[in-house]
């Protein structure tokens, strides 16, 4: 890790501030550009083991099980020592991130999500992984290529891919049986969703029959399975996205059958944030409703969780999200970024950390252990991840999802540069939608005027 | 000399009433509970009458004393009974809450009892003292409401708080929660925190205001004028106003997460001074003379003369700083995201997130963040009044 | 106070000091005035450093565009920046919602505790028990009024659905009703201070003016219209401004409660120059937004001292 000594200045300056004098603080200067280099070697000329951080975002299970890896990294070999650093959470990765940009308290290898991928780009201060790829002949022929394809911007794969996840469908089989639905012939469209809801509602007694969460990320997963491309420019792949591309009629079909889940008082709705983020997983629990949709990265934590002491009437069943069947769900989840402002040794040492993540043994005990998608098609076969899957049959269904997705534009998912902005806008107007304040379309063509807006404001201030 | 001779005979004319009305609000109890766990529902009789009685017999025997003008007495016994009464009422309102979750039926009973007695109490005696206090205790009722259920649901355990309807009691009270809140939430270390920098604030608060009101008040200097309206201009200046560069300033002299970049903001305020400068003028001028006179120094003419003189703005601005301090939200918020340095109020938010299936434990970090202030609300409740009438003024 | 004369013979001996004291004098005179520099220096410091030189610097901030990353230039686009903020919808809304929870907040909390006050200001047995709990909520912070009342309006946790006042989305998150659950939280949290300052206010008021009322005839509530009010009017008029200045500063409910949401409806000034600063790292726009709320509460108290100064009872 790299420190500037901190900057004295403020105390000095208050004698000129009083007599109203303004400090002009000059700009800074553009960090160099140029071609991205990778040094392979600049870890051999290192004398001693280079001590790297890496900044993750990963909790309980998941942290233990990254713990574990590391320690098995770090006695495997003496040239690098990595120290795990937790940031909690992604928002708080990012924002520590961005500020470290500007005090020069930056990781040499930062674990970040999916939606942070164009704004480091931007940022300028990360080594594309296809850098060392390339240096390094590192061989990507394993990989599922929906998730390379996710990290590939100009034809560049900015980040080595590492917890991968996808949305899927969680509902009560005891439920569905007391309803006298199968619970082995689980919804597979909206429309069912909605049959199912009814019968839920009219035979199991439940208030509702489906947890709605208010989430942005539903709808681009939705017009992932109808093959519409999110934004415009390739889905921000070849150019700079500068205009969403959802107001069109696959938009507005999801619009209008959230509204009417809604209306008829067949789903229940809960926020992205806040204290009640994770209510429709308890809606499950609380005998609300029987079903939602939510990430695969909560499926261990939600399986302990529910079906055990107050939960324990809940029979948890997990099925591949429901929806139109044209394209497919995109790549969630994270990926580890190497850090440019690194020294060439850290930069190295940070390559082959990223590097033994991704060797095939790693990516299953860590899909193992943690339940995020293996990233690799080897990686299957080996036996961590086999005893697991042939174990619990429901952590196989986000990576069977994956591969049947059909490989587009669409499905590789948007590249945005304010992507929270761009999700809060969505946000914004399914609440206003389900709230009954506006009507399908006007909350759609407001949602793209929001969207448009908030993207035309990240390109300027990057531009 | 002749009306005290004449009153004394009189005293002993104790009101009949005021001994009916103790009489009932003592027995009512001691002869209904013991009854109740033989035969509630006749208990709950006797204890219902006792106390309607007591209310009754009570308020109406203030009203024939208040209009016989003093000439009987027997007020003591009267108000006695009264205040014996008001707590039965407490205490079978509270049984009814607890009743709620058990056995609605009888809760139902005691409920209607208590309206009974309580109308019956409006009749027999001083109806609109009746109806002040009954007003008065039930705005005390929703006032303290949201804490009571939040120590209550402290004490239960997740799946209780969530159990419909609502426990209104804690039977067998959690007490784990508080231990999990004080270390798995971090609740002891964001205590810590708070109370340092708290401290800090406070003290530093005081210092340079003293310091500098004394300087207003006492000395002549040029441009003193000036400085003290550029004193007073920082209070049109909302914190808030300030964050964007202050929260730079702090980062650029490595003061995120450390006390110093929480407290060292604060340490001086404008009204402090000016609180301090309005007490320093009210120092007697001959006493300044005086110390004079001794050869006391500015200095020791502060700290022995004009200091103790100011205590009760001290005091107040003490409180005050303190209670802002504590408060603070906003700032720490900014400036600290590790554990080691959070305050409470950022503690509260911490342990909401984290907690979400334990919300028994967040309930518990409220009330262990609420303790240290509700000391001081009982301990200091003079000085705070008076700090915070004198310190609303700045926000 | 004090109003002793007794400075006389000082000033007698001040004017017949000998001319060769002079350069004593004059020495203690910047002795005095190096002291008085060296006590109010302190203080000075803090509020150079974090008030005076903050609040002008947010006037040069506001000048540049910033990108979303401090490590990249920042870029000179002058008064652009406060045209586009100013006049941005998001920045109307939020002005919006910000007077319309200082209106929600500020009259019913003074009404509340005055309401409290009155009942709690004459003479009965236990009084100060009644007086200790109404002013209980003075001990809660704003983090703690939040969590217990998120917590009373859960749904599925929350009694407040439970006694049937369950909208849906839930309250919290319910466009129409978001605004109005975070008022009532912090209505109850300022209802302890509100209270004390009122209470005060009524025991500086002499009795005799009462019973002097009393004696005339008037009944309770004419009372409490024609001597009560009047005579409290600056302590209502103090509560009015300062409360105005408290609504317009806060932060920790909206931000436990609501992060602004939903659809910024409690998306109030404090939080958005937050959420500008630290979730789109964008220090220019910050600044413009808080110059904005320095302007607007200004404006707000200058106008309260002259309407409502007005109208306030000062006569003793």
């Amino acid at each position: 890790m790299r420190r500037c000594p901190s900057r004295l200045l403020a105390v000095p300056l208050v004698a000129g501030l009083l007599l109203g004098v303004v400090a002009t603080g000059g700009a800074g200067a553009a960090p160099a550009r140029g071609e991205a280099e990778c040094p392979l070697n600049a870890l051999e000329r290192a004398d001693g083991p280079v001590e790297i951080a890496f900044w993750h975002s990963m909790t309980r299970v998941l942290e233990e099980t990254l713990v574990a890896l590391t320690d098995q990294f770090n006695s495997s070999q003496d040239e690098v020592e990595v120290s795990l650093v937790n940031q909690s959470s992604y928002e708080d990765t990012l924002q520590k991130f961005r500020a470290g940009l500007g005090a020069g308290e930056l990781p040499d290898i930062v674990q970040l999500p999916e939606t942070g991928l164009q704004q480091v780009i931007d940022s300028q201060a990360i080594l594309p992984a296809q850098a060392c790829v390339d240096a390094d002949d590192f061989d990507l022929s394993e990989y599922v290529p929906r998730v390379t394809d996710y990290y590939t911007v100009e034809d560049q794969l900015w980040a080595m891919p590492f917890n991968v996840s996808q949305p899927i469908l969680y509902y009560d089989r005891a439920i569905f049986e007391a309803a006298g639905l199968d619970p082995d012939d689980p919804p597979e469209t909206l429309d069912e969703i909605r049959e199912y809801s009814e019968q839920i509602k009219a035979n199991a007694g439940y208030p509702y029959g489906f947890a709605l969460k208010i989430d942005a990320f539903f709808f681009e997963q939705l017009l992932g399975k109808a093959n519409v491309p999110y934004v415009n420019n390739g889905n921000g792949r070849e150019e700079r996205a500068t205009e969403v591309n959802f107001d069109r009629k696959a938009g507005l079909d999801i619009f209008k059958w959230m509204r009417d889940m809604v209306d008829d008082g067949l789903a229940v709705t809960n926020p992205r944030t806040g204290p009640n983020q994770l209510n429709n997983y308890l809606a499950l629990g609380n005998r609300e409703a029987a079903m939602t949709i939510d990430t695969t990265a909560g499926l261990g934590t939600v399986s302990q969780v529910l079906g055990e002491g107050q939960y324990a009437h809940v029979e948890l069943g997990v099925a591949p999200m429901p929806g139109p069947e044209k394209g497919g769900t995109i790549v969630g989840g994270g990926a580890v970024f190497l850090v440019k402002e690194s020294s060439p040794a850290e930069q190295a040492a940070a390559w082959e950390y990223a590097k033994f993540l991704n060797e095939p043994e790693q990516v299953a005990a860590w899909s193992a252990g943690t339940g995020y998608l293996p990233t690799r098609e080897d990686a299957i076969e080996l036996p961590a991840l086999q005893e697991r899957w042939s174990q619990f049959p429901q952590f196989r269904v986000g990576y069977d999802q994956l591969l049947s997705g059909k490989n587009t534009l669409a499905t590789s998912g948007p590249v945005i540069g304010d992507y929270l902005g761009v999700r809060e806008v969505i946000d914004d107007q399914e609440t206003a939608l389900l709230a009954g304040d506006k009507s399908p379309k006007d909350a759609l063509n407001d949602a793209k005027r929001e969207a448009d807006r908030v993207m035309k404001s990240y390109n300027d201030r990057v531009g | 000399m002749a009306a005290d001779v004449a009153t004394v005979p009189q005293a002993t004319h104790v009101n009949p009433l005021s001994v009916a009305a103790l009489v009932a609000a003592v027995a009512g109890p001691v002869v209904g509970v013991p009854l109740w766990f033989a035969r509630p529902m006749y208990g709950g009789v006797v204890v219902l009458l006792g106390f309607a009685l007591a209310l009754g017999f009570g308020f109406s025997a203030r009203g024939q004393i208040e209009m016989s003008s003093g000439r009987e007495t027997g007020r003591q016994l009267a108000d006695a009974a009264i205040v014996i009464g008001l707590v039965e009422v407490g205490a079978l309102v509270l049984t009814a809450l607890v009743l709620i979750t058990v056995n609605a039926v009888l809760a139902g009973v005691i409920v209607t009892g208590l309206t009974v007695a309580v109308l019956l109490a409006l009749i027999l005696g001083n109806a609109r003292l009746v109806a002040r206090y009954l007003l008065l205790t039930l705005l005390a009722a929703v006032v303290l409401f949201p804490i009571y259920i939040t120590l209550v649901n402290s004490l239960l355990t997740p799946e209780q708080i969530s159990r419909r309807p609502p426990s209104m009691f804690p039977f067998d009270p959690q007490w784990d929660t508080y231990s999990e809140a004080w270390s798995a939430g971090h609740m002891a270390t964001y205590l810590r925190n708070s109370f340092i920098v708290t401290i800090l604030i406070t003290v530093g608060q005081i210092v340079t205001a003293v310091l500098a009101g004394y300087a207003f008040a006492f000395l002549q200097f040029p441009l003193k004028r000036t400085l003290f309206v550029v004193f007073l201009s920082t209070l049109m200046v909302p914190f808030e106003v300030t964050i964007i560069t202050n929260l730079q300033t702090v980062d650029s002299l490595g003061w995120l997460n450390s006390y110093q970049g929480l407290a060292v903001p604060f340490l001086a305020t404008g009204f402090g001074a000016f609180l301090l400068r309005q007490a320093f003028l009210q120092v007697p001028r001959d006493l300044q003379d005086a110390a004079a006179m001794d050869g006391y120094g500015h200095l020791r003419f502060m700290v022995r003369v004009a200091v103790p003189l100011a205590r009760p703005a001290i005091a107040a601005l003490a409180v005050f700083g303190f209670l802002s301090a504590w408060n603070q939200y906003l700032w720490p918020l900014l400036v600290t995201d590790d554990d080691q340095y959070r305050t409470v109020q950022i503690g509260l938010k911490q342990l909401r997130g984290t907690q979400l299936d334990e919300i028994n434990v967040t309930f518990a970090g409220v009330i262990i963040a609420a303790v240290p202030l509700l000391i001081l609300l009982v301990f200091f409740q003079k000085q705070l009044v008076r700090g915070l009438t004198a310190g609303a003024v700045k926000g | 106070m004090s109003t002793t004369d007794v400075a006389v013979p000082t000033t007698g001996v001040r004017t017949a000091a000998p001319a060769t004291t002079r350069p004593r004098r004059f020495g203690r005179r910047v002795r005095e005035a190096t002291l008085g520099y060296a006590m109010v220096l302190p203080s000075l410091l803090i509020f150079g450093a974090f008030i005076i030189y903050p609040f002008l610097k947010n006037f040069y901030l506001g000048l540049y565009r910033n990108p979303p990353f401090p490590n990249l230039p920042k870029k000179y686009i002058g008064f652009e920046q406060y045209q586009d903020v100013l006049t941005s919808t998001d920045f109307y809304n939020s002005v919006k919602v910000t007077f319309v929870f200082a209106l929600l907040t500020v009259p019913a909390g003074i009404a509340l505790g005055l309401a409290l006050a009155v009942l709690a200001h004459q003479r009965l047995k236990g009084i100060g028990i009644y007086r200790t709990i109404f002013s209980s909520t003075v001990a809660t912070s704003v983090a703690v009024a939040s969590v217990i009342f998120g917590t009373l309006m859960n749904p599925l946790v929350g009694l407040l659905p439970w006694l049937g006042l369950d909208p849906r989305p839930p309250i919290l998150e319910n466009p129409s009703w978001a605004l109005t659950a975070v008022a009532v939280t912090t209505i109850w949290q300022n209802l302890g201070l509100s209270f004390i300052l009122m209470s005060s206010g009524l025991q500086s008021i002499p009795d005799e003016m009462l019973e002097a009322a009393e004696v005339d005839g008037a009944g309770a509530w004419s009372r409490f219209r024609s001597v009560t009010l009047p005579l409290l009017s600056p302590t209502l008029f103090f509560a009015a401004v300062v409360g105005t200045i408290f609504a317009f500063q806060s932060f920790g409910q909206i931000d436990l409660l609501t992060r602004g949401g939903p659809i910024d409806r409690t998306n109030v000034l404090t939080y958005f120059v937050y959420t500008e600063l630290r979730e789109r790292n964008n220090p220019g726009t910050a600044a413009v937004l808080a110059i904005a709320l320095f302007a607007i509460t200004l404006v707000l108290t200058l106008i309260q001292m002259r309407v409502l100064e007005k109208r306030v009872f000062y006569g003793r």
